[in-house]
């Protein structure tokens, strides 16, 4: 009896831990793998962009509208993954950096062989060579600034090009160089022999990226359809991508809520509107918008900076005094009244967030202490007059670009007013600022966007001897420390990274007890989506923006289509696989053999420009003829 | 009986000048508020953080606070300020300009007429709005800039009137006197001319400087207007701003007083072309 009870259990007890270990193995591969995501080919995506880009060259001059727009044409050679940095293939599916004996540095990139342009040409290494070589220095300053350094590039066959450094550069590890921000490489066949500067396809870019561009109607809309024959089989998903300009941010957050626009990235929203939006969308007011706010991709902040030049107000020339201001200002209540806690306000030089935080030093800034500043205002000198007052700053701003800096502005008013300080708000739209500010270092104070990251370039650019250029996004400060000139230039030579960050971070300390300025607050980047999109496959897209294949939303799709075959088409280059492109989109199931029916979301309708057509002109006319007429009769009859 | 009939001819008065009435009434009530503003205000002006941020009307917020926690009501009695000193010393820029060309206009006649009717001809085809907006950009958007662009481009339909003025004068016998007497023309111009063409021509001060506060807010509300100074046409922009944040009382108050100050005005100056000119007043 019982030998056959414990036969029993022990078959039950069998029986049920194979049971839980398979659940168990079931669950765990779902947690690794995740549902199977079935991507759907077709739909078009709509973007709000608030401006529109000068020119779409893809070895262009980086500004964030313009990366939105060309990113999704073409590829460089590298791309960045979004959370480490490190290069990811492109264009280039594997390289190699050498030091020479000599201290000179080789950067050889292997090409892939499978690529095309939009207009059938194939790719190869000559259009990198020429990219670098004629089209980048026109356009963009950093491949420009590259050249200081690159004693020239060689192409040993289609498929290799070898770049020659004449010493050591460690900014080539950032984006900027061989990929992210405008370095795509440009077409040599279509701009060889052109006036590249007023070369058509500045303005229609052929790239060999998903989407290839269809139509720009300007002050409206850019039109970009997919590439049946882009070089990662399979892709993209979508059929189109179109980029509709709306420039107020009011008409932006509208549009989203109606469903005329399916994306905004950062720009084009203010923070208020993005707020209200995201209170709606809590109230379940807008159930197809999702809207998240995410740390600036390029660790971008607002910097009050100072004049320091000679000529400039004799104030801030004492150290106690430009301490004393950034204890004046409460930087936590900028953070939560300008952009409603969104952001973090800065005790250091540098935001937390991933573009920057390597470089976190030790020093912090002052805190708020506003009894303390008075103390040290006093103490340098500069006693309080019979209205209060000790001395007066001039506080000048873009407030075309960046709306809401009035408000800080006035935030910065009030604070420094209360320690003694009268500041005059001088409101300039963006052109007039950069002339003032930048060329003619016209100003007292300013809020700087500045963009801290990724990589030393930015500290060179800001805080340095060099970076002292009548240029716009300079060092418009005047700001000159040596000893910090001395670990950054080194850095920039030191190609191991820990190293490079060890200097960095001793330059940093020197600039951060420098006070050149107040780091005010990081900013934090918006963005807002129409959730019938799904970036499932491409996590963190809309994220880690560093103009790279991160906002090159070839896996985007749209959920609420069917799932259907993709549009096949022959390659005429042989195919070869296109390598460690971590591609986990599962085969499309086939329902049906026919042909995928094309549903696309429907276009906005445009409003067409108002013209007068000739019928028009003739009624106008003739309106007026009879109303002359009636009233001469009238007239008459009176007189009678 | 006698003082029923005394009430009624008074109510008969009061009736056939009653927008001359109201508008002065109206008007002063403002200037009386701009003129007492720090009496009747507990905060400073422009000033942030005087309490938290969006707060609905209250008694320690009569109109609630904006987007930087400063009070709505301190803001609106100031701004009340910039809009007189801008409206009406912009109207009276416009006015000497407009009154010295269409005297010169009309006094003169013959090809100087003819040149400076041309010219205002084209400045009245020009909006005045956007060449405001143009030049107040240029300059740089401070309070004088602001108030000199909005008058230099307000002068046309001054000068087309006092031309009309002078003309009907012109032909009175006493100018006719006094130029055979041999007055030079500017004596002439001076104190027999314009003492008798501007009075009808003063009340349109009125008229332009209800014009010329709109446009003041009008600049305000695109953001042409300077942060030192507070401005209804700056909080209405605010309020524009942060529209979706639902906090009616940031465009409320404002534009209540800019409509008021506006009509004020317009009472003001048809009121008084009514009481000067008789025969346009309506029946009793």
């Amino acid at each position: 009896m019982r030998t056959s009870i414990s036969n029993k259990k022990f078959l039950i007890t069998l029986i049920s831990i194979t049971v839980i270990l398979i659940l168990s193995l079931e669950t765990s591969y779902y947690l690794v793998y995740g549902e199977t995501v079935q991507p759907r080919y077709g739909g078009v995506l709509v973007v709000g962009i608030p401006s529109e880009p000068p020119n779409l060259v893809l070895t262009g001059a980086p500004t964030w509208v313009y990366y939105q727009v060309v990113t999704p044409i073409c590829n460089s050679l590298i791309d960045f993954d979004p959370n480490t940095l490190e290069w990811v293939p492109d264009l280039a599916e594997s390289w190699n950096i050498t030091v020479t004996p000599d201290g000179k540095m080789l950067v050889i990139f292997h090409l892939i062989k499978n690529a095309m342009w939009h207009d059938g040409y194939p790719f190869t290494s000559a259009d990198v060579k020429y990219s670098y070589e004629v089209i980048g220095p026109k356009f963009n300053s950093f491949i420009a600034g590259m050249w200081k350094y690159l004693e020239g590039i060689e192409t040993p066959d289609n498929y290799t090009v070898i770049f020659k450094f004449n010493t050591t550069w460690g900014l080539i590890l950032y984006p900027g160089y061989f990929g992210g921000a405008g370095t795509c490489i440009s077409p040599k066949h279509l701009y060889e022999g052109t006036d590249i500067v007023n070369n058509p396809y500045n303005l229609k870019p052929v790239g060999t990226g998903p989407f290839k561009f269809a139509e720009w109607v300007k002050g409206q809309y850019i039109k970009l359809v997919r590439n049946d024959h882009y070089w990662k089989k399979g892709l993209p998903y979508l059929d189109a991508i179109i980029f509709k300009i709306i420039p107020s941010s009011s008409a932006m957050a509208l549009a989203l809520q109606k469903g005329e626009i399916d994306f905004v990235w950062n720009y084009g929203l203010t923070m208020s509107d993005a707020v209200a939006l995201e209170k709606m969308i809590k109230e379940g007011k807008l159930p197809n918008l999702k809207v998240w706010f995410f740390p600036s991709p390029g660790g971008s902040i607002d910097f009050l900076g100072f004049n320091l030049h000679p000529d400039g107000p004799a104030p801030l020339k004492d150290v106690r005094v430009r301490k004393a201001i950034a204890m004046a200002i409460n930087r936590t209540a900028i953070a939560e009244l300008v952009y409603y806690g969104k952001v973090e306000p800065l005790s250091k030089i540098v935001p937390n967030v991933p573009a920057t935080a390597m470089f976190m030093p030790t020093a912090k800034q002052p805190d708020y202490n506003p009894d303390e500043a008075n103390k040290l205002l006093d103490e340098a000198g500069y006693k309080r007059g019979p209205d209060g007052i000790r001395f007066r700053l001039r506080l000048t701003i873009d407030a075309t670009s960046y709306p809401w800096y009035v408000q800080e502005a006035q935030l910065i008013r009030d604070f420094l007013k209360q320690v003694g300080i009268d500041v005059q708000i001088i409101t300039l739209d963006t052109a007039a600022w950069h002339q003032t500010v930048f060329r003619n270092w016209d100003f007292d104070m300013s809020i700087f966007p500045f963009v801290e990251g990724p990589g030393p370039a930015y500290f060179i650019q800001y805080f340095t001897k060099r970076g002292i250029v009548r240029a716009s996004w300079s060092n418009a400060m005047g700001f000159d420390d040596p000893r910090a000139d001395e670990y950054l230039f080194a850095a920039e030579k030191e190609i191991n990274k820990t190293k490079q960050i060890e200097l960095v971070k001793k330059a940093l300390d020197i600039i951060t007890e420098d006070q050149p300025g107040v780091w005010l607050v990081s900013r934090t980047f918006i963005a807002a989506l129409n959730t019938a999109f799904s970036d499932e496959l491409q996590p963190g897209v809309w994220e880690n923006g560093w103009g790279t294949a991160y906002m090159r939303p070839e896996k985007i799709f749209l959920k609420t289509l069917p799932v259907t075959t993709p549009i096949t088409t022959t390659t005429p280059t042989p195919t070869t696989t296109s390598p460690t492109i971590t591609v986990s989109t599962p085969t499309p199931t086939t329902t049906t053999t026919s042909t995928p029916p094309k549903i696309t979301t429907p276009v906005p309708t445009t409003p067409a420009a108002p013209t007068l057509s000739t019928e028009a002109i003739i009624a106008i006319g003739v309106v007026i003829l009879v109303v002359i007429i009636g009233a001469s009769l009238y007239l008459v009859r009176r007189r009678k | 009986m006698k003082r029923g009939i005394l009430i009624i001819e008074k109510l008969k008065i009061i009736k056939s000048n009653i927008r001359l009435l109201l508008g002065v009434i109206i008007i002063s009530v403002i200037v009386s508020l701009g003129l007492l503003a720090s009496y009747i205000t507990w905060y400073q002006p422009l000033m942030a953080m005087e309490g938290p941020p969006y707060q609905p009307p209250s008694l320690q917020h009569p109109f609630g606070t904006d987007d930087l926690g400063g009070d709505i009501y301190t803001n609106v009695i100031y701004g009340i300020r910039t809009s007189l000193f801008v409206g009406v010393l912009s109207a009276v820029i416009a006015m000497v300009i407009g009154i010295m060309i269409g005297t010169l206009a009309g006094y003169y006649g013959g090809f100087i007429d003819d040149l400076l009717m041309r010219i205002v001809d084209m400045a009245f085809i020009i909006p005045q709005f956007l060449l405001a907006l143009l030049i107040a950009t240029i300059l740089g958007p401070n309070i004088y800039n602001i108030t000199l662009a909005i008058g230099v481009t307000s002068w046309p339909g001054i000068a087309r009137m006092t031309r009309a003025m002078i003309l009907s004068i012109k032909q009175l016998t006493f100018i006719e006197a006094a130029r055979v007497i041999g007055l030079s023309d500017t004596r002439i111009i001076f104190s027999e001319l314009l003492p008798n063409a501007l009075p009808p021509i003063i009340p349109y001060i009125a008229l332009q400087a209800s014009s010329n506060v709109l446009v003041e807010a009008g600049l305000g509300f695109l953001g042409v207007s300077d942060p030192n100074v507070p401005s209804l046409g700056m909080l209405l922009n605010d309020a524009q701003q942060h529209i979706l944040m639902n906090a009616w009382w940031m465009s409320l108050f404002p534009g209540i007083f800019l409509s008021l100050m506006i009509l004020g005005f317009n009472l003001l100056g048809d009121g008084l072309i009514e009481y000067m000119n008789p025969r346009l007043r309506r029946a009793s």
